[in-house]
């Protein structure tokens, strides 16, 4: 019987071990991210179980045609079009899978309003390839990313 | 033969039809109005631009409405028609300390939606703002789950060094159901 329990111990402490550490693996997406054009840098935050990236830094923060700071002027929701771009969830419901993978979420390009269905795949500690497509993954396109590095401090 | 049977395939299907158009007008859907009152909060330091402030939300469906228990596939849908949000305890806050205010709702088992905004805010608030409801935002989805979490978005002029803040948020919805 205390063999049985030992094993059954044994069993419990591993999968939960594996689901910690399958936990941790996805929490590696979390920090500050570079698009390839430059243009916005992007602080990705874990809520719940699943990963959102947030426009922290514009590099044109002020739209040329209202001389005001850029709003979602593209939203399909009418009634949202007032929401700031800076501090806007342009990723947003990532889920890790593994294998330093995260997919079910979202991409949204405020330059026309649309969301993309996306993939993300960590190729380095520092390095994203970010995947928008509509339907198929294979119709699509890969942005890679770049982890913005903090000054170390001396 | 077949141009004989032909009218009668078509005063079979009219009728069928007005049947359909019938049983539907006898299960037409009711509406409500309903409010909540929730409290987000999370701790300082506060940097310049945007942060998050939180509440768990358990839904209770049998007492969502006044008239009586619902079950989640009786929901139809659920929208935000007003939000105010209030400071709590600090006597010398006033929101001008802020560009933008908004509203989200989260779950593990839903996409993020956001509900409301306010950009900017106005210079003559003081210590109570009404934010503006998304006319499309439905959250029937989520009122069907067991809980979920508001996500209060407020995005700082400066940086703010306070411990904790704390806003109190009235909500009220319309809900549409069978």
């Amino acid at each position: 019987m205390n063999t049985l329990k030992a094993v059954l111990f044994l069993f419990v402490f591993s999968f939960s071990s594996i689901l910690s550490f399958s936990q941790e693996g996805g929490d590696k997406l979390i920090g500050v991210w570079e698009p390839s054009n430059g243009k916005a840098k992007v602080k990705i935050e874990k809520i719940g179980s699943k990963y959102y990236g947030k426009i922290v830094w514009l590099k044109e923060p002020i739209d040329p045609e209202t001389g005001k700071p850029k709003v979602d002027r593209n939203n399909p929701d009418e009634s949202m079009r007032s929401t700031p771009i800076k501090g806007y969830r342009m990723l947003k419901d990532f889920e890790y899978t593994g294998k330093k993978e995260w997919s079910e979420g979202t991409i949204y390009d405020p330059e026309n309003g649309s969301t993309y269905s996306s993939t993300i795949k960590m190729k380095d500690e520092n390095t994203l390839d970010i995947r928008g497509f509509i339907g198929v993954s294979a119709l699509g396109r890969t942005d890679v990313w770049k982890r913005l590095q903090m000054p170390k401090r001396k | 033969m077949f141009s004989i049977k032909k009218p009668l395939r078509i005063s079979a299907f009219s009728s069928l039809l007005i049947g359909i158009t019938a049983l539907q007008s006898c299960s037409t859907s009711k509406s409500e109005q309903i409010s909540t009152n929730i409290t987000v909060s999370s701790e300082g330091p506060y940097f310049s631009g945007s942060n998050s402030f939180f509440s768990e939300y358990s839904v209770d469906l049998t007492s969502l409405i006044s008239e009586k228990p619902l079950a989640a596939d009786d929901i139809k849908s659920i929208k935000l028609s007003k939000a105010s949000v209030q400071h709590i305890e600090n006597s010398d806050f006033d929101f001008n300390q802020f560009n933008s205010a908004s509203l989200q709702v989260v779950s593990d088992n839903a996409p993020m939606t956001s509900i409301a905004i306010l950009n900017p805010i106005p210079e003559n608030a003081t210590t109570t703002i009404q934010i503006n409801a998304s006319k499309e935002a439905d959250l029937a989805e989520y009122f069907k789950e067991s809980s979920f979490t508001y996500l209060f978005d407020l995005d700082f002029k400066e940086d703010d060094y306070s411990d904790a803040m704390s806003f109190s948020l009235d909500l009220e919805f319309i809900i549409e159901y069978n």
